[in-house]
């Protein structure tokens, strides 16, 4: 008897609480623009050569990050090519830009220190050589450059 | 009494108008449209706070209200001479990511400053703000303005700010503990015996690269006997001896523990120890055997080719940087990484 009196609220509210949650999943984002997301990992890759910077300039040793383009990450690595800890979370300084399963929001696309894919800071907290970090979102390309003196990244104008 | 039971049945439902049921329809998608955006946008940004840990604080206004107190700093140090700063004066910019930022510093004593900075930054659909306070020590601090000194060199003045002494004979100094600039002459001579020195010693070529290098016996030089602990002073920081034409002699049993860069004509330090710090020397360098150099690793270095002498000090030093063994860098980009 209940069932011909229609849809009660509670059943419509369910309805359209998984009408949401599929939306949300199927949709893609629209509200992240592709700048901002590179201004996020830009801020994120600034964060680790500082990191690296300090460590060197402290410890007195040798530090680095080190890129992954194929695996899309970076980390803070010794001399040895291990990664340090994060003095937040006390696990290995590893940033990954893919979540498994996930399309990507920012890839490195190619990373180039005088030849490496490490910047290395010497002991004293200078770095190795400057280098470029090529930054895509999307269509969006950004070429960053490190600076040898202040391990400090900055944006190049590319043409096209 | 007869009691008459009575059902009321409804009549069947015609069914809904058709209309009616378009509205429920289009009332769905518009909420769901509408939500869902909403859901996507805080879905992925709690994804890129899962994945770029933004739990470091590295947001926009926050990098922004750091770089505006860094700036202030600076502006504080190359601006009016210390101790004669107005109240109130303000700095502001915008930084290439779009945050307003304003900086400004009060005098609150003679040699305190504190320095207040504001960030503020409009997101995608928020107002972030963020605001710093700091205090700030005005060097030479407390000390009168007459510790300023203008160093004449051949192209340009060099001033270094904080205590400074120059030596232009010989001295000797014994147990005792010593701060500031120590600028050797040509031809002078410093004995340090048991003493701590917090600061910087210098040759006049050291303070102006356009002096010409004293040689032979007119090379100033430092004697060092028994204990001599040489800390880098914060008026050249991480600096311990800029002095490109000094012989550095410390006998065998001396104990010498220095903090800081070390650049030098000939060094010869024999005792036991340890050197913080690159050392450069031009022509010949001799540590004994108990001498630590932690993080040193490295063979001679040759004099920079640059000594950059700004307005206000001695303010930075350049060399080659070619440093780290190719082996090392290789190393580090190839090694294993656990889930890299």
């Amino acid at each position: 008897m209940r069932s011909e009196r229609g849809h009660t609220l509670l059943e419509l509210l369910v309805v359209v609480a998984i009408l949401m949650v599929l939306a949300a999943i199927a949709m893609p984002s629209s509200s992240n623009g592709p700048e901002r997301k590179l201004d996020t990992v830009q801020l994120a890759i600034q964060d680790a050569l500082d990191h690296a910077q300090s460590l060197a300039t402290s410890t007195a040793a040798v530090y680095g990050v080190r890129f992954d383009a194929e695996e899309q990450w970076f980390a803070v690595v010794d001399a040895t090519g291990t990664p340090v800890d994060d003095p937040l979370s006390h696990k290995p300084y590893l940033v990954r830009l893919l979540l498994p399963g996930e399309p990507p929001d920012v890839v490195i696309d190619s990373v180039d220190f005088d030849g490496h894919i490490v910047a290395v800071f010497n002991e004293k907290g200078v770095m190795h050589s400057g280098g470029a970090v090529h930054l895509r979102s999307g269509t969006t390309l950004r070429w960053l450059e490190a600076d040898t003196a202040t391990a400090t990244l900055s944006q190049v104008d590319v043409e096209g | 009494m007869t009691l008459h039971l009575r059902t009321h049945r409804r009549p069947a439902r015609a069914g809904r108008p058709a209309e009616a049921g378009w509205v429920l329809a289009a009332s769905l998608i518009l909420a769901t449209m509408a939500t869902a955006v909403t859901i996507t946008y805080a879905r992925h940004a709690l994804l890129a706070k899962h994945t770029l840990q933004f739990g470091k604080g590295a947001s926009e206004v926050d990098e922004a209200s750091r770089s505006e107190l860094e700036r202030v700093r600076e502006l504080m140090r190359i601006g009016d001479k210390p101790g004669t700063l107005s109240t109130g004066t303000h700095d502001s910019a915008v930084t290439p990511t779009g945050e307003a930022v304003v900086g400004e510093r009060e005098v609150t004593s003679h040699g305190k400053r504190e320095l207040r900075v504001q960030a503020q930054g409009n997101s995608t659909n928020s107002t972030e703000e963020a605001r710093l306070t700091a205090s700030s020590t005005v060097v030479p601090g407390n000390k009168p303005e007459v510790d300023r000194t203008t160093l004449e060199c051949p192209t340009g003045d060099v001033v270094l700010a904080g205590m400074v002494t120059i030596i232009s004979g010989s001295q000797s100094y014994v147990g005792t503990e010593l701060a500031g600039f120590f600028l050797l002459e040509d031809g002078a001579e410093l004995t340090l015996q048991d003493v701590i020195l917090r600061g910087t010693i210098l040759t006049r070529n050291g303070a102006c690269p356009d002096h010409l290098p004293a040689t032979g016996s007119n090379r100033p030089q430092l004697n060092v006997y028994g204990g001599l602990k040489l800390l880098a002073g914060t008026e050249l920081p991480d600096v311990a001896i800029v002095a490109p034409d000094m012989v550095i002699e410390a006998d065998a049993t001396s104990r010498v523990d220095v903090q800081g860069f070390v650049s030098a004509d000939e060094v010869h330090v024999n005792g036991r120890g340890s050197v913080h710090g690159m050392v450069v020397h031009n022509t010949d360098e001799q540590f004994g055997s108990k001498m630590r150099r932690p993080g040193h690793g490295r063979g001679p270095q040759a004099w920079p080719d640059v000594i950059s002498a700004g307005a206000e000090e001695v303010s930075s030093l350049s060399f080659p940087v070619d440093l780290v063994p190719e082996e090392t860098i290789i190393a580090m980009e190839t090694a294993e990484i656990d889930g890299g």
